[in-house]
């Protein structure tokens, strides 16, 4: 059970007030395992250190401190962290709130269950609040307080932030059974955020339940992968940032180069390497924000030092052979997509580019190896069928590819090509009725299409002669 | 197992047809285990006790020679329970795994400990052929050529290997004859008669498509190095299943089976009827990826149905690190649910099953909150205590450090879990934690449950990666007990009927069971079933459910406190909820 005590909070920190008189200066909360830092991060945590040195009285540099382990994952010491600064400013709500994330990460629910309801009592209105308490609750399997909690967050939240909280609510009312009082809240979501994985769920959950099962299996099918996301509280916001970690730094680019923040990307990368000179991890990402500017000589550049220095890595290997191949270097981007998919045969995406740089160097076994092998990693690939049709067709294997159209077919209701391929194939094969399935599959597509027409014209010519 | 727990000579053969066992005799065994210690403050409770000390399971696993952050380090092994030489104890297999950048294989190899029938081990591999010298992961334990005794299919990061029980204490490695020696990263596996043919076939979850050259620098909490998740490689293996041709042989029909449709990084595997329709299903988890429930087209091929069934992702739609996974049936209604581990900051999670619709009730059960703090990988469901409700005992240890530390000298250990089964879908953990006296912190991985001292209940092995395999003898379990071994008609090979589904009642309460060794992570548990009776000392039948459909056969009435050998075509009282 959690606890429910709220003045417990209050009193202590009363007590410790008058005990200790005005909140002195604190020192700042060293890391627990220094050496176990990564250099940026060790560089960063002193930094802050220092600041904090310089203003031990202040709350707001220990709650900087705080943020900074947080982001890193030193729940400990951002626990402390926030505890301080609490002790310096007990009358900011935002740090009773962030030792509460704090606790509840640290799996401490006792304590930070009673600092979120001390953090919600002095932040009434806030629908972060709520709807960090309704996940606690959830988690703790208190499902009444749960929802409470979610509906306080709904008629709490911003606009930007209502189709989360409407999401919770509606996977809260699932888990207690009442599939028909979620369909509103998550339609509601839905309506608001098309995409909002957590939502599409718990809606394909709320449907099977009702027996709407087609529906049901769309709606699960895209709520595959959800996550569950919080809504932002002002005092989270910038700690993506504040991760220093190798990983967390290669991550954090990896999403503003993803929103098209691509200068940003740049400079957190090229800061990155001052701290990992030349780390192969590093300079591939960079180069890969290059390849996305398609800035093709610059990505050039990074990738041919780094393939010449012998590395194993398979990414770098297959972005040099797509940049060769952006600059027409074909015989170039063969080689480095060989050498990519001797590291990695196992590779779909290795094996599409090797098969695609094939094609264009007219090497139609080469495409049809990497092709076929692209159909056994990923059978549901409408892309790699397609390649091993067009393989098929330069090699005049006429079955094969066939064969392979139709699974693209099978994979992509409405795609035109390789119907009219492999109708074509087929009407030269003399298998008509197949033809015919296959220009009426493309009829339904695009009548007006000029190929499609022209393949019904010989067909009807060929029926013609036939009778 | 025996069907005489306490006979110093048992005998197998069709002879063993008939019960030899005097119920006074099985009272003075099964009186000989202490009951649970229940003195110190409210709630601490003794179950097991480590014996590892005085058990002779004298087996360090091996991870590394030199730490370097390769995932395989971290992935651990599983271990086998395996009555080898058919003297009715459980000997213990355990497999080694060694630095994964050695090439030719690990320096020692994998061990056979033979049980003396007490629970105390003598290492015989020396010239049992049982040393497989691969990057030993897994193992599946069945009879696939029905002569009687009990083979090993070994799973390895490199080739697999099928290990032939030669009847005499030896095996032959006939993995080439076979056509079995898949190579990749194997996992669990699972030995089942996937086409109710009446031999046993053979499904492998693989992990990832992993080599050398295709590590990367991961880091952790902190920004040190730390080990990948396999999601940074973005390469799951495809799982496999070879069909039984007979003769020895297997082929591999994966492909036309559907298994190319879906697939991810496969950890666990476990096999049961999960839709109710006579045949045998396939439940794979894993990890970073959205698991399958492969259920049987009855014809050579099988669908995932995992989406629609909500057993591919929690209740939140989250993939979850699907480490170990179990079959229970915890409704004692016939369906069989599921239970799988997973990463710290994932809780274990429950699905419960309904005639085939899977519900995530894991906050209902009380695990969520519990497991949240722990990476599961071993775990295994059995009535420790025997009071009637399914107990869970989870096997712990990090993949990655965390800010928290529970030995600053060990950062991946962790303590083990114990949860008693309150009845229903619901559990409460026992402390102190994992039910010893002194929790011990490691990094455990597979596990395996079986009787290994013959006194009636359920002992637990663990490997832990990187150090001393484990034993914890149970002395917690005070209700009653009864157990079945399930077989072949009389006048064939005595072999155990893997996927048999028991229903068995006594009073007003009724208890499922699967005949199954594989679950739990990349280990193979006691085949034969057990079921804790609580205060009932009899039962008033067993019925048999037949994995190939033949028609379901009733037996008993049964005395609790024993193991009972149930022979196909020998059953004859009335199935419950049939008329004569």
């Amino acid at each position: 059970m959690i606890s429910t005590s709220r003045k417990r909070l209050p009193c202590l920190a009363l007590f410790l007030t008058l005990s200790c008189g005005q909140p002195g200066p604190i020192d700042p909360v060293q890391p627990q395992d220094e050496a176990s830092l990564g250099p940026l991060l060790k560089v960063t945590v002193d930094e802050y250190l220092t600041r904090v040195e310089a203003q031990p009285a202040s709350a707001a540099t220990h709650g900087r401190l705080g943020l900074l382990y947080e982001a890193n994952h030193l729940t400990s010491e951002a626990a402390r962290s926030y505890a301080n600064a609490l002790a310096l400013d007990p009358d900011d709500p935002t740090w009773n709130f962030r030792l509460a994330i704090a606790k509840i990460t640290m799996g401490d629910f006792e304590e930070g269950s009673a600092r979120l309801l001390t953090a919600l009592d002095e932040m009434p209105r806030s629908a972060a609040a709520h709807h960090r308490a309704g996940y606690l609750y959830m988690d703790q399997g208190e499902m009444e307080r749960a929802l409470t909690s979610f509906r306080s967050a709904v008629a709490l939240a911003p606009d930007g932030a209502a189709p989360l909280a409407e999401a919770s609510l509606g996977e809260a009312l699932v888990a207690v059974d009442r599939p028909a009082e979620a369909i509103e809240p998550l339609e509601n979501a839905l309506k608001a955020a098309p995409n909002l994985k957590p939502a599409l769920y718990a809606y394909g959950l709320a449907l099977r339940a009702l027996g709407r099962i087609d529906q049901a299996e769309i709606a699960l099918e895209a709520g595959l992968g959800a996550e569950r996301i919080m809504i932002p509280h002002a005092s989270g916001v910038g700690l993506q940032e504040l991760g220093m970690g190798y990983g967390q730094r290669n991550t954090y680019a990896t999403s503003l180069s993803g929103k098209g923040e691509t200068a940003r990307a740049i400079r957190v990368l090229e800061h990155l390497l001052e701290y990992y000179p030349d780390d192969e991890v590093v300079v591939n990402n960079l180069a890969g924000v290059y390849m996305q500017l398609e800035d093709w000589d610059q990505a050039k550049l990074l990738l041919a030092d780094l393939t010449a220095s012998g590395t194993d890595r398979f990414g770098a290997w297959l972005n040099l052979a797509i940049t060769q191949k952006s600059l027409g270097n074909i015989a170039e981007a063969r080689k480095a997509i060989d050498h990519a998919v001797v590291l990695l045969p196992g590779q779909a995406r290795g094996q599409i580019e090797r098969a695609e740089i094939c094609m264009i160097q007219r090497d139609a076994a080469g495409a049809l190896e990497s092709a076929t092998r692209v159909c056994e990693l990923e059978p549901e690939n409408p892309r790699a069928f397609l390649l091993a049709a067009e393989a098929n067709t330069r090699l005049g294997l006429d079955e094969a590819a066939c064969a392979a159209f139709e699974q693209v077919n099978r994979l992509n209701a409405s795609f035109l090509p390789s119907r009219v391929s492999a109708a074509a194939l087929y009407l030269s094969a003399g298998r008509l009725a197949d033809a015919e399935r296959l220009i009426l599959e493309a009829e339904e597509i695009d009548p007006s299409e000029a190929r499609v027409i022209q393949i019904r014209s010989r067909l009807q010519q060929v029926k013609r002669g036939v009778r | 197992m025996s069907v005489n727990q306490c006979s110093t000579s048992p005998t197998p053969g069709p002879q063993v047809a008939t019960l030899l066992l005097a119920a006074a005799t099985l009272c003075a065994c099964s009186g000989d285990s202490p009951a649970r210690d229940t003195n110190g403050p409210t709630g601490h409770e003794i179950w097991f006790e480590d014996v590892t000390a005085e058990s002779g399971l004298g087996f360090e696993h091996v991870a590394y020679d030199e730490q370097s952050f390769r995932m395989p380090e971290c992935v651990g092994a599983g271990i086998a329970l395996i009555d080898y030489d058919g003297d009715g104890d459980l000997d213990v297999y355990c497999l080694q795994s060694g630095d994964p950048a050695a090439t030719g294989g690990a320096t020692s190899t994998n061990r056979l400990f033979r049980n003396d029938g007490s629970g105390r081990f003598e290492d015989v591999t020396e010239g049992s052929g049982a040393g497989d010298r691969g990057n030993g992961r897994g193992a599946a334990v069945g009879d696939y050529d029905q002569d009687g005794d009990l083979d090993l299919y070994v799973t390895n990061l490199g080739p697999n290997a099928l290990l032939q029980n030669n009847g005499d204490g030896t095996f032959s490695d006939v993995t080439t004859e076979a056509g079995v020696g898949h190579p990749g990263w194997g996992a669990s596996a699972a030995f089942f008669d996937a086409d109710q043919d009446g031999d046993l076939d053979l499904f492998i979850a693989n992990y990832v498509n992993w080599s050398l050259g295709a590590e990367l620098p991961c880091t952790g909490a902190g920004g040190g190095l730390d080990y990948c998740n396999p999601t940074n490689f973005d390469a799951p293996a495809q799982d496999v299943l070879f069909m039984n041709e007979g003769g020895g042989t297997f082929i591999d029909r994966s492909e036309a089976a559907g298994l190319s449709s879906a697939f991810g990084n496969g950890f666990g595997v476990v096999v049961d009827d999960f839709d109710g329709d006579g045949w045998q299903d396939v439940y794979v988890a894993n990890d970073g990826t959205a698991n399958q429930l492969w259920i049987n087209g009855q014809d050579g091929t099988f669908k995932d149905r995992s989406l629609l069934s909500g057993c591919a992702v929690n209740m939140n739609g989250a993939v979850e690190a699907g480490m170990g996974v179990a079959v229970l049936d915890l409704e004692n209604d016939g369906d069989p649910d599921l239970l799988m581990t997973h990463l710290r900051s994932e809780s274990n999670t429950l699905y419960v099953n309904r005639r085939g619709v899977f519900r995530d009730r894991t906050l209902n059960a009380g695990l969520h909150a519990a497991s949240l703090q722990f990476t599961g990988f071993g775990l295994g469901v059995a009535d420790f205590d025997q009071d009637g409700n399914l107990d869970l005992y989870v096997g712990n240890g990090r993949v990655q450090r965390w800010t928290m530390t529970f030995d600053p000298e060990k950062p991946y250990a962790e303590p083990n879990q114990l949860f008693r089964g309150l009845g229903g879908a619901k559990f409460e953990e026992v402390k102190p934690q994992g039910g010893v006296e002194e929790a011990y912190i490691g990094s455990t991985r597979g596990l395996a449950l079986g009787d290994l001292d013959g006194d009636g209940d359920i002992d637990i092995v663990l490997s832990e990666n990187g150090e001393r395999t484990r034993v914890l003898r149970n002395v917690g379990a005070e209700g009653n007990w009864i157990g079945f071994r399930v077989v072949t008609p009389e006048g064939q090979p005595l072999q155990d009927v893997i996927g048999a589904r028991l229903r068995v009642d006594f009073g007003d309460e009724v208890r499922w069971r699967t005949v199954t060794g594989a679950y739990g992570f990349c280990s193979a548990n006691q085949i034969h079933a057990h079921v804790g009776l609580g205060e009932a000392a009899t039962i008033d039948s067993v019925t048999v459910h037949w994995p190939d459909g033949g028609e379901p056969e009733a037996f008993g009435p049964f005395d609790a406190g024993a193991s009972h050998l149930l022979v196909r075509g020998q059953g004859g009282g009335q199935v419950p909820g049939t008329q004569k």
